[in-house]
């Protein structure tokens, strides 16, 4: 009994850490007082005042621009990267694969660095097109390391067991291989989308003006003080992100019970 | 006359610079079941995808119903393979699996529907239509595997090692409905196994391969029973070998062994006089006995009771030992004296050149 108490309360303390902040947010966007010290009284002001406010707004739709335009394009790059690098035998081809790692490992000021100089070398006017670019790059690994995971030796005897019942490659891409290693591609693109959605390193080097993304807003907040209408935003966002994540949740507790009865 | 459905013209296949077959040459007759039976490793399963294939020949043609494939994809040559871990494909249906080649071949779905019907009468898949390949049992799976293979109606179908990873009784019933489907529909069967109680009782050909070439083809009952060499005697079934040299060859054979004894067995192979020779004899050729004072003198080492038969393990008294498969085992026991005789028309005299 008493070992269970212990037990709760440890489990209570984990989750405390985890999202006690979270909660205060969440609380301090209905604090009618302007600074996040003191709680006054409640109000819906600061969610008025959100839609107000042009910049925030701006920098939120740039950011959800960015992050589903480079998830997009880095789940189709990745996921054929890694059947390529799967299927076909090329020399070097494990330092390749040893390669794909280095974007994910490397400090992401040098990442933002090396891009930013790059695009000065091509003369790209930074905009957010560069931002797109430079997520992209670091988004690729992980949805080839995550869709790799999933292509083994046995998928190899699938494709050729369709071959051998006259399927060409495109169907055997379509019909075979797409539905197995489409739960690591959504894996992938989810990372994909979270690196790029809280992004602030990378951004920060690649961001032209007027190409301000909600994390870079945020963060030259902190020299004029945060506002609570951006926990407001914030507020709304984790919102959306839980109800992504239970219909995700939902969605795949649905499939696994079909698939047992 | 039968017709060649295959042929393979003295084919090659390298993988680097590993020799996996060399000018191997065989001729598949229609409606046959063959079976290509050998150890692991000897390069059985080459050969199958060398026909399906799957696989390139480095060197030599193949060819199917007189039309040589060797440079044909195996996405357009009419042979079907069933694959040694089945290979079905995991986000579909029984009925999307099978039909799924039909599609491949732009079929009209009334057709494709029909086919699939009947199809899965013929294997018994009735109910289990819609379940995916791992709601099913490993004989269903089996079965929707075959009838993948067979809805295709291909010219050959192959069969890698298909029964290997079911148990012994579902693989015996399985032998047997192979055995009916493969009768009913007249199609060609290619069967590569490494065990040989599958292809004796399957086959209507075997074809023995060691290293990559053909030691022996031939009907089950010859392979048994007239073993060409001391290898395919060895693979199949069990056998005694002992050495023997050649007294005289008019008539019949005479022969000497273990020193002192004789015999005369009639052969059709011609064995030079002095040749010295090995006699390859199966264990239910042994006779033991405890009174024939005629025999071979022996002791008794080991008995090894196997359901149906028994074996003795027999120590003569110049060391060599014999095995023996009796039906009673009761008559015996360990460390008894007993004579021994072979039966004279089961003895094969081979020749002495696969020795290593």
């Amino acid at each position: 009994m008493k070992k269970r108490r212990l037990h709760n309360l440890f489990i209570f303390l984990v989750f405390s850490f985890l999202f006690l902040p979270i909660i205060i947010l969440v609380i301090y966007s209905f604090n009618s007082s302007s600074m996040n010290t003191l709680f006054e009284h409640f109000t819906l002001d600061w969610y008025k005042n959100l839609f107000n406010n042009r910049d925030l707004i701006d920098a939120f739709t740039n950011t959800l621009l960015v992050a589903s335009v480079s998830t997009i394009i880095s789940t189709i790059i990745g996921t054929i990267s890694a059947y390529g690098l799967y299927k076909y035998n090329f020399p070097l081809k494990n330092l390749v694969n040893w390669l794909i790692y280095i974007p994910i490992v490397i400090p992401e000021i040098v990442l933002g660095i090396s891009l930013l100089s790059i695009y000065t070398l091509m003369k790209l006017e930074l905009s957010l097109f560069t931002i797109i670019l430079a997520h992209i790059c670091f988004s690729i690994p992980f949805v080839i390391v995550s869709v790799r995971s999933t292509l083994s030796k046995e998928i190899s005897v699938l494709e050729e067991a369709a071959k051998d019942l006259g399927a060409n490659n495109y169907i055997i891409f379509r019909k075979i291989i797409l539905p197995i290693i489409y739960p690591a591609m959504i894996s992938g693109a989810t990372l994909a989308f979270t690196l790029s959605l809280d992004d602030v390193v990378i951004s920060y080097f690649t961001a032209g003006p007027g190409s301000n993304t909600l994390p870079l807003y945020i963060y030259s907040m902190i020299k004029t003080g945060i506002t609570p209408d951006v926990n407001a935003l914030t507020t709304l966002m984790i919102l959306l992100v839980f109800t992504i994540l239970i219909s995700i949740t939902i969605y795949q507790s649905h499939k696994i019970r079909k698939a047992i009865i | 006359m039968k017709k060649i459905l295959i042929r393979l013209d003295k084919v090659s296949k390298a993988f680097g610079k590993n020799n996996v077959i060399k000018d191997f040459s065989l001729d598949v007759y229609e409606g046959e079941f063959l079976t290509l039976l050998g150890p692991s490793g000897c390069g059985k399963t080459t050969v199958l995808r060398l026909i399906s294939g799957l696989e390139t020949v480095t060197k030599g043609k193949v060819y199917i119903d007189s039309v040589d494939v060797t440079d044909i994809d195996a996405t357009k040559r009419e042979v079907n393979t069933i694959f040694q871990n089945l290979a079905l494909f995991p986000k579909m249906t029984v009925v999307e699996n099978i039909s799924f080649g039909l599609k491949m071949k732009k079929i009209p779905p009334n057709e494709i529907n029909k086919r699939v019907k009947s199809i899965i009468k013929l294997v018994k898949l009735e109910g289990l239509e819609n379940r995916y390949p791992n709601e099913l049992s490993g004989g269903q799976q089996q079965r929707v595997a075959i009838a993948r293979g067979i809805i295709m109606n291909p010219k050959v179908l192959l069969l890698d090692e298909s029964l290997c990873s079911l148990d012994l009784k579902l693989k015996k019933s399985m032998q047997v409905e192979l055995k009916k489907i493969q009768k009913k529909l007249g199609i060609t069967f290619i069967y590569v196994t490494h065990a040989q109680d599958e292809a004796l009782s399957m086959s209507d050909r075997i074809v023995v391969i060691n290293n990559g070439k053909i030691e022996q083809i031939d009907s089950p009952e010859n392979i048994y029973q007239h073993p060409n060499s001391v290898f395919v005697a060895d693979f199949i079934g069990e056998a005694n070998i002992i050495d023997a040299k050649v007294l005289d060859n008019k008539d019949s054979l005479k022969l000497s062994y273990f020193n002192d004894q004789v015999i005369c067995i009639n052969t059709i192979e011609e064995f030079n006089i002095g040749e010295t020779i090995k006699l390859v004899i199966r264990p239910e050729n042994v006779i033991v006995s405890k009174e024939d004072k005629k025999g071979i003198l022996g002791k008794i080492t080991g008995i090894t009771y196997e359901g149906d038969s028994t074996k003795l393990s027999i120590e003569l008294n110049n060391e060599i030992m014999i095995d023996a498969r009796i039906v009673d085992k009761d008559t015996f026991d360990e460390d008894d004296i007993v004579y021994i005789r072979f039966s004279k028309n089961f003895i094969v005299p081979l020749r002495n050149r696969y020795e290593k």
